[in-house]
């Protein structure tokens, strides 16, 4: 059995390992678990079971705080997070590093938010949810209709209503029919819908990286609105089945500015991160692969062990944003040195590689046609947000109960 | 270093400080070793570890013997009657009776046990698992269970069979089972007949 000063170790390991295997680009946090799972019957006898707990939290929160990185710098965003377009554009003005300290503001802002709410909303949560279960289908196709309706032109309205309707297709046939393992589905589909159409249209787009200027900029103001924005975007997304953090972000009011935005979006992964833990503690729904790793190794899911794993939240949350400042300032050091098209093709070419190892001919398949649907939201110009559509649909589907009447149409 | 860096790091080590200090107050390594006898309703929601040999093996149970009390643990994991069991969890105390129920499949490990070869079993320790040649003489069956008598060579011993048995008076059998105190004197809890001959 652990002890607290092993506990407290295996936190700070925990986020240094993320720091490392959060600068992986297009790695994202699931990919990350489902690398440690074959090691957890080693590790939980070696490290004991709040010893593995406490691991898996340090770096899931971790995780949310550095990959900021190589969304900035390598233009390949955690798949689930969407849109890193400002932070780019940000690194070609030379402001790379205030993209990075901007995400990490609302991150740890974020963290602390989210746990000023946690007692009230451990209130409200039971009933909140309860609604929620009961009216999936209303609440999710509400989601959708909002994020079409939110575009800001008609032809944009219709476009999104386009690509919700082709992501869900895809969706469809990707989750419902089985077309790749149910445990390996959302790498290749998140790849294909978000990391490639973004890796792919920085190359086109994208002129020489200028050197970077170490100087953050930033209203008090516009801190406490993104991080307040982010925060509930990311409760809402770790609450309601099938609402990723993209989606959460279409949801919540727009943004003022660039630096405000970029705030919003590391807020969300942060909340969404620390509320997947609380909706497992209170009523042991998982809506996260961390989450669901936590309930793969416990059957019970004590209050203290639950105080422990929002300390060793803090702590991880605390120490990847030194590191991640400092990897940070670093990559800034270089960034304009490398051969940025070239570093872009190759981070493309490795996604698509483990693609192939863990999925196979057929998912290359599923990342070149969710690429083909995840580069029409950059030139329409409309939300990418409208992608998740790939989740979003079968769900949907599933909660009103079309499945029987659908799947054989598709079949 | 200066301005929203700043106020990141101030930031960052007020919440190494908090979440260390959450960690500290709350440690999960309150997990005491009890033995099996001194299990009580006073011990009720307190995780400990704890051992004892399989006294009788369910479908979503084990109940564990350390000779002379008993303890249900709830696991889905397969032992034998004998079994040396190690396991650990969170004691759930209702009407006097105490459970103990794991976190996790992986508190509860079953080593198992061969039984060795003996001729009786007085002077033998409980807790041990025995193999021994003897007669039947007779058998009481009580529904879901029977109790036997049996004589070897040295001694007139009483099994306890947690299953009914079919069996010849008269004939000789081999009976491996494990050494329990029941109601101040030794018998075996039986884990396996077999006929000789």
């Amino acid at each position: 059995m652990a002890d607290n000063f092993l506990l407290f170790l295996l936190a700070i390991s925990g986020a240094i390992l993320a720091s490392i295997t959060g600068t992986i680009p297009g790695m994202h946090v699931n990919n990350l678990i489902s690398i440690l799972i074959p090691l957890f019957p080693i590790l939980s006898r070696e490290l004991g079971i709040e010893g593995l707990a406490v691991l898996i939290v340090s770096m899931a929160v971790a995780h949310t705080f550095v990959n900021t990185i190589p969304s900035t710098y390598l233009g390949a965003p955690d798949p689930s997070t969407g849109s890193i377009l400002p932070a780019h554009r940000l690194l070609l003005m030379g402001r790379g590093h205030m993209a990075v300290v901007l995400t990490l503001a609302g991150s740890i802002l974020s963290l602390i938010l989210s746990l000023m709410i946690l007692p009230m909303f451990m209130l409200v949560l039971p009933i909140l949810s309860q609604i929620i279960e009961r009216n999936t289908s209303i609440v999710l196709s509400g989601i959708l209709l909002f994020l079409i309706a939110s575009e800001r032109s008609y032809y944009r309205r219709i476009y999104a209503m386009f690509i919700v309707l082709l992501s869900g297709i895809l969706g469809i046939y990707v989750l419902d029919l089985g077309f790749l393992d149910q445990d390996t589905a959302l790498f290749p589909s998140f790849v294909g819908l978000f990391t490639a159409p973004t890796i792919i249209h920085s190359v086109l787009t994208s002129g020489k990286v200028p050197r970077q200027i170490i100087r953050v900029r930033t209203r008090r103001k516009e801190l406490m609105r993104g991080s307040l924005a982010g925060t509930v975007a990311g409760i809402i997304s770790g609450v309601i089945p099938g609402v990723s953090p993209s989606i959460a972000a279409g949801l919540i009011r727009k943004s003022r500015n660039e630096r405000e935005y970029l705030v919003t979006i590391g807020g969300i992964n942060t909340a969404e991160a620390m509320y997947a833990m609380v909706m497992l503690y209170l009523l042991g729904a998982t809506r996260s692969g961390p989450a669901a790793a936590l309930k793969s190794i416990f059957r019970d899911f004590s209050g203290d062990l639950f105080v422990v794993l929002i300390g060793t939240a803090l702590v991880s949350g605390g120490l990847a944003t030194i590191l991640a400042m400092f990897l940070s300032r670093k990559f800034s050091s270089f960034v304009e040195k490398i051969n940025y098209r070239l570093v872009a093709i190759s981070v493309l070419f490795g996604l698509s590689s483990a693609i192939f190892l863990i999925s196979g001919v057929r998912g290359i398949l599923v990342e070149i046609t969710a690429l083909g649907i995840g580069i029409l939201p950059i030139y329409f110009g409309c939300r990418r947000g409208s992608c998740m559509g790939f989740l979003l649909v079968p769900i949907a589907m599933r909660s009103l109960g079309l499945n029987e009447l659908i799947l054989p149409v598709f079949n | 270093m200066r301005g929203p860096e700043k106020l990141l790091l101030k930031l960052s080590l007020s919440c190494l400080i908090m979440g260390l200090s959450a960690m500290q107050s709350m440690g999960v390594n309150n997990q005491i070793y009890v033995d099996l006898g001194e299990i009580s309703s006073e011990l009720n929601g307190k995780i400990i570890m704890t051992w004892g040999y399989i006294f009788r093996a369910e479908e979503n149970y084990l109940e564990l013997s350390d000779g002379s009390s008993k303890l249900r643990v709830y696991t889905e994991k397969k032992g034998r009657i004998g079994d040396l069991v190690i396991a650990s969890g969170r004691v759930k105390c209702w009407e006097k009776r105490c459970y103990l129920i794991p976190r996790y499949e992986g508190e509860v490990q079953i080593r198992n046990r061969e039984p060795k070869k003996v001729c009786g079993i007085e002077n033998r320790e409980v807790g041990e698992l025995v193999l021994l040649e003897a007669k039947l003489i007779s058998e009481k069956d009580y529904g879901s269970f029977s109790v036997l008598r049996i004589k070897t060579k040295e001694e007139e011993i009483r099994v306890f069979s947690p299953k009914r048995l079919e069996l010849t008076k008269g004939r000789i059998y081999s009976f491996s089972g494990l050494i329990v105190i029941y109601k101040g004197e030794p018998e075996i809890v039986l884990r396996e007949v077999r006929e000789l001959g």
